[in-house]
C-alpha cells in the first residue's frame, strides 16, 4: 500500500507529475545521469559519516575519526561504480517537498516517471545531450546566459532573474560585508608575483567559496569591498603589504592624498567606510550571496551538459 | 525599522534584526525561481510551481521551527531538570 501525498496526487492528475522527478533515481542514460547521481551519493556519504561518527561519541564516547566495515562500505555504495537499475524511492518520505529522502520503504516499480530532461524522443532512444563548453563558461560569466546561448532566452532571463536578485538581494540585507574573501585570491596572485601577502581580518573565504559561482560580479563586488572600503593599516617592517580590515563604527577613511584608505579619525576630507552586518542579517545576506553562487553552479552544469527540452506538444506525441 | 539618513543601500546592512525573518520569504521565492528555471523542462507553468516551491520551503522552515522549539523547550528541558 503507498502513501500518497494530496500535492503528489494533484500534480500527477495534472500531468505535471515529472517536474517531481529530479530525485529520483531513474535508468542510466547519460553522463551527467551520473554524474548527478554520483552527488546525490556525496550527500548519504557525508549523512552517514555524520551519523556514524555523533553514534560513536554518544554510545561510546569516541571522538576519533571513525572507522569500520559499515563507515568503509558507506565510502564506496553501489552507486558510485555502478549505474544503477529501476529504483524509484516511493513517495512516502516526505509530503510536503518532493525529496524523497530515507530507505524506501517498498519500490515503486509500477510507473517510472522520468525528469523530462531525460525524456527519451521514443521510448527506445534517449534525449541526446551534448557537451557545450561556452555555454558553461558564459553561464560563469554571467547567470543565465549559457542557456541564452543555446537559444533558451526566456529560461536564461529567468535564471539571471533569480540567481542574481538572490546575490544583489543578500548585499541588499547584509551590504558589502556579504561579500568577503579576505583577499584570499588576491594573495594567491601576489605569491605567485614573489610578493608578500597582505594580512585581512573579518574575511570569510570559506563562504566566498560558494559565492564565487556567481562569477566575476562576485569577484568585482569582492574587489569593490576590499580595495574601496576596508580600512588598510601598514604592516611594521613592510611597506609593501598592508593588513586590511573592516572599519570599527564610525570610523572614516581617507578619500585623498598617498594615504587613501588609511584611517585617521574624523576629518573634513575623510569619507564614511561601511557598516558591518551583525547577528541574523548578516548571516542571511551571506546565505543569500552563496546559495546564489551554488545554484549558478547547477546552472553552469546543466548548460555544459546540455539536453534540449522537449516542449509540451513534443512530449505529448510520446 | 529605523534607515537612518546616510544609509547607502547595497554597501551598509538593512536595520532589520527585529524582522530578521521575514527576509526567508523573498530568499525561498528567488531561490525557487533559480531552481525552477534550471529544471523545468516546460516553462508554460513556471509561475505556479515556483508558488508551489516556495510554499512548500516556508512550511518546511515553519515545521523545522516548531520541531526545534519542542525539542530545545520541552525534550532538553525535562532531560536536564
Amino acid at each position: 500500500m503507498f502513501f500518497r501525498s494530496p500535492l503528489v496526487c494533484s500534480l500527477r492528475a495534472s500531468g505535471q507529475e515529472e517536474c517531481f522527478g529530479d530525485f529520483q533515481f531513474a535508468t542510466f542514460i547519460g553522463a551527467r545521469d551520473l554524474f548527478l547521481r554520483k552527488v546525490y551519493w556525496v550527500y548519504w556519504v557525508w549523512w552517514v559519516w555524520w551519523v556514524w561518527w555523533w553514534a560513536g561519541i554518544k554510545l561510546n564516547g569516541q571522538t576519533s575519526f571513525p572507522t569500520g566495515n559499515l563507515f568503509l562500505l558507506s565510502l564506496f555504495p553501489p552507486g558510485f561504480v555502478l549505474p544503477a537499475p529501476k529504483i524509484v524511492f516511493p513517495r512516502t518520505c516526505c509530503p510536503l517537498t518532493s525529496a524523497r529522502i530515507g530507505i524506501a520503504l517498498q519500490p515503486d516499480f509500477r510507473r517510472t516517471v522520468l525528469p523530462a530532461s531525460f525524456m527519451p524522443e521514443s521510448p527506445h532512444q534517449p534525449a541526446e545531450e551534448h557537451f557545450q563548453p561556452v555555454a558553461g563558461l558564459l553561464a560563469f560569466v554571467l547567470p543565465g546566459l549559457g542557456h541564452a546561448w543555446l537559444g533558451d532566452t526566456k529560461r536564461g532571463l529567468l535564471i539571471a532573474a533569480g540567481i542574481l536578485g538572490l546575490f544583489f538581494g543578500g548585499l541588499l540585507v547584509a551590504g558589502l560585508d556579504a561579500v568577503d574573501s579576505g583577499l584570499y585570491f588576491a594573495n594567491k596572485i601576489r605569491a605567485s608575483q614573489g610578493k608578500a601577502p597582505h594580512q585581512s581580518e573579518g574575511g570569510d573565504a570559506i563562504w566566498f567559496a560558494g559565492q564565487m559561482f556567481v562569477g566575476p560580479v562576485a569577484f568585482a563586488v569582492d574587489a569593490v569591498h576590499q580595495y574601496g572600503f576596508k580600512i588598510r593599516e601598514p604592516i611594521a617592517g613592510n611597506g609593501a603589504a598592508f593588513k586590511f580590515r573592516p572599519p570599527l563604527p564610525d570610523e572614516e577613511r581617507q578619500s585623498s592624498g598617498p594615504n587613501v584608505g588609511m584611517s585617521n579619525g574624523r576629518s573634513p576630507s575623510n569619507v564614511p567606510s561601511y557598516r558591518r552586518a551583525l547577528g541574523r542579517v548578516g548571516e542571511i545576506g551571506t546565505l543569500c550571496a552563496m546559495l546564489a553562487g551554488l545554484l549558478n553552479l547547477i546552472a553552469i552544469i546543466d548548460a555544459t551538459w546540455h539536453a534540449p527540452r522537449l516542449g509540451r506538444v513534443r512530449r505529448a506525441k510520446l | 525599522m529605523i534607515l537612518t539618513l546616510g544609509h547607502r543601500f547595497f554597501i551598509d546592512p538593512l536595520d532589520l534584526h527585529s524582522l530578521w525573518w521575514l527576509l526567508l520569504v523573498p530568499m525561498s521565492i528567488l531561490i525557487a525561481m533559480a531552481y525552477k528555471a534550471i529544471r523545468l523542462p516546460d516553462l508554460s507553468r513556471y509561475w505556479r510551481q515556483v508558488a508551489s516551491m516556495s510554499a512548500q520551503v516556508v512550511l518546511a522552515m515553519i515545521g523545522l521551527a516548531a520541531a526545534s522549539f519542542v525539542i530545545i523547550e520541552l525534550f532538553v528541558r525535562h532531560m536536564s531538570e
